[in-house]
């Protein structure tokens, strides 16, 4: 069983972002937060839960950016952070933010926006395999 | 009579012997034996003329020129024969040679009064082209002395020359303007003037140490002298004293001072100036990686929205959805586009006073914004005005327009929504206040909410400019802003801008 967590303050890209995992074959379990911290919430809640979580992560956004909820996801997920697969998603072509996401060994790849069933697809091969 | 008219006469007898002589001429040849050929040889005539009576006889008639011997003094004059006495009188007075006639100890009582009028003329024409010229001298260094004096009154350092005592001996136009305070200063010293000038008689005590020291140490001494410090009126000078020997060997200090307040003043300027442009870069970086990023998000989510109403997957009923979608991405765009023409409208455009009637202004704004919500919000002005209130319009109208909207679009939907503008205006300052009972800030971000593309919300797509906006038209306006704020209670935004009445 895998799980979907998006993360965007824009409710449309959420609104996209499901669009796209419904026609997908890898569509399981998808949850959607407008707000990292109640993402990471809701995470700290199912930490017990040992199911690869992939993340669809926003960068931009107020209160707690992308990078920050990494930085916060790790700390609270210790040795757990294993378990979490993040893909950055973002309408940045700033060069010095894809510089970042490589920063982050979490992150697996910095995926452009609008999000489609072509890249969705060969995010899910990437998993299965 | 005779010897009073020529003073230098003498009398020859056949032998050519000097039988009488004027007492002036008596002076020359005191000592000379009384013999003409002894005491004189002819200048003119020359050549036809021997040293005997007879040949004298003949050239009666003649102006004759005697050198007395070794003394390079001539006589001139004529001869006249008395038959009677069979004596030859010269009758002459000294010719040219005055200078070693002088060099003689003769006086002025030793000359006949007639004596030589043009030789005279020409001593006189002398000594006065000499007394000319000493004058011309005069007046050349008296020129050159009000040259160096203009110089140093014009020169833009003060100076000053001190003596030994610390009294002034010299001050100039730049140290001191009023010209009766200058002559008064001379042979006083610098703490005579903090007395007199009403002045901290403390920098004075201060200047005075310095200057003795210099005195006492022999050696230059520069010191910052600050007056006014820490106001606006503040200058800056820098002190020099250099202790020199003037030409008649006196020691004395050689004071000046240079103003360096323009230049400290520029200096600081251009920190200030450094400052905003770093400031302003800072602000142009955001504005850049935001059009990369906020610019591009709604026209993405515009193009995938129409690749989904394209490709049919969605039935058609549903298509009004989409479009609404597509409507409120392009709404936040065009939000952006507005937010940062009124950020560069701020910064670039002049500031024009108007009266302007902030009610107007309010009203209008809530008017623009009451039908984003679908619930009612009351709405109320509250206005204390008895004077007109005088800003720049387009500024003011930007910043209640932001608060207002701002307010409308975090309030929560209960039975007694409401938004109030309370507004006070007197002659000095506009104060309104804008509250709600809307969603309010967390006091963790309450005070970042004025910060470039900060956001303490996600309820709705916010651009992170307005507030921002807010406080950079405020702070050119002089004024200020200020927020208070309860989580799940409200905000109130509290500006005041002066009244700009006298502008």
């Amino acid at each position: 069983m895998k799980k979907f967590i998006l993360i965007d303050d824009d409710p449309i890209f959420i609104f996209l972002n499901k669009k796209v995992l419904e026609t997908c074959s890898c569509k399981e379990n998808v949850i959607d937060f407008t707000s990292a911290v109640d993402a990471l919430e809701h995470i700290q809640k199912e930490l017990d839960d040992d199911e690869e979580t992939i993340i669809l992560l926003d960068i931009r956004m107020p209160i707690m950016d992308g990078f920050t909820f990494i930085e916060e996801l790790k700390k609270i997920a210790g040795p757990k952070i294993s378990k979490f697969l993040i893909y950055l998603l973002s309408s940045s072509i700033y060069q010095a933010d894809i510089d970042k996401s490589k920063q982050y060994p979490e992150v697996v790849d910095f995926l452009n926006k609008p999000l489609n069933s072509e890249k969705m697809e060969a995010v899910c091969r990437e998993l299965d395999n | 009579m005779f010897e009073k008219l020529f003073p230098f006469h003498f009398v020859l007898n056949r032998f050519l012997q000097l039988v009488q002589k004027g007492r002036s001429l008596s002076k020359l040849i005191d000592d000379k034996q009384g013999n003409f050929e002894n005491i004189f040889t002819f200048k003119r005539p020359f050549l036809s003329i021997d040293y005997n009576f007879d040949s004298i006889i003949n050239c009666i008639g003649q102006i004759f020129i005697l050198e007395v011997i070794d003394t390079k003094i001539f006589l001139k004059g004529e001869f006249v024969y008395s038959e009677t006495q069979d004596l030859l009188f010269f009758c002459g007075t000294p010719w040219l040679g005055y200078e070693n006639i002088l060099k003689s100890d003769f006086n002025i009582g030793d000359f006949a009064i007639h004596s030589n009028i043009i030789e005279y003329s020409n001593f006189l024409n002398n000594a006065v082209s000499e007394f000319e010229s000493k004058l011309e001298i005069s007046e050349a260094f008296e020129k050159q002395r009000q040259f160096f004096e203009k110089l140093f009154d014009e020169i833009p350092v003060d100076m000053a020359i001190i003596d030994m005592e610390r009294k002034f001996r010299y001050l100039n136009k730049t140290a001191v303007k009023d010209p009766e305070l200058r002559n008064w200063l001379i042979g006083r010293t610098n703490f005579d003037y903090f007395i007199r000038k009403n002045l901290d008689l403390e920098l004075g005590r201060q200047r005075e140490e310095f200057i003795q020291k210099a005195i006492e140490s022999g050696e230059s001494i520069r010191f910052e002298d600050v007056h006014n410090k820490n106001t606006e009126k503040e200058t800056v000078m820098l002190r020099s004293l250099s202790p020199f020997t003037a030409y008649d060997g006196q020691k004395y200090m050689l004071a000046y001072g240079m103003d360096l307040s323009i230049f400290k003043r520029t200096v600081f300027q251009n920190e200030q100036k450094n400052l905003e442009l770093e400031n302003l870069n800072n602000i142009l970086n955001s504005i850049i990686y935001a059009v990369t990023h906020d610019f591009r998000a709604p026209i993405l989510a515009v193009k995938a929205l129409a690749y989904l109403v394209k490709s049919g997957l969605e039935i058609n009923e549903r298509n009004d959805l989409l479009f609404n979608l597509i409507k409120t991405s392009i709404t936040k765009l065009d939000e952006q586009i507005i937010d940062i023409h009124n950020y560069l409208q701020n910064s670039k455009l002049e500031i024009g006073f108007t009266e302007v009637n902030i009610s107007e202004i309010a009203e209008n704004a809530f008017e623009m914004v009451r039908y984003s919500v679908p619930y009612p919000i009351v709405f109320k002005v509250e206005m204390h005005q008895k004077t007109p209130f005088i800003t720049d319009f387009h500024r003011i109208k930007i910043v209640i327009n932001n608060l207002i909207s701002n307010a409308v679009k975090y309030s929560r939907k209960t039975t007694n929504a409401f938004v109030n503008i309370k507004v006070v205006i007197d002659d000095e300052n506009c104060h309104f206040t804008v509250s709600d009972n809307g969603d309010g800030i967390s006091e963790m971000y309450v005070d970042k909410v004025f910060d470039i593309y900060f956001r303490a919300s996600n309820k709705t797509g916010g651009t992170g400019l307005g507030l921002f906006i807010c406080a950079e038209i405020i702070k050119k306006l002089g004024g200020k802003i200020e927020v208070k704020s309860v989580l799940g209670e409200g905000s109130s935004f509290s500006v005041t801008v002066p009244n700009n009445k006298s502008s």
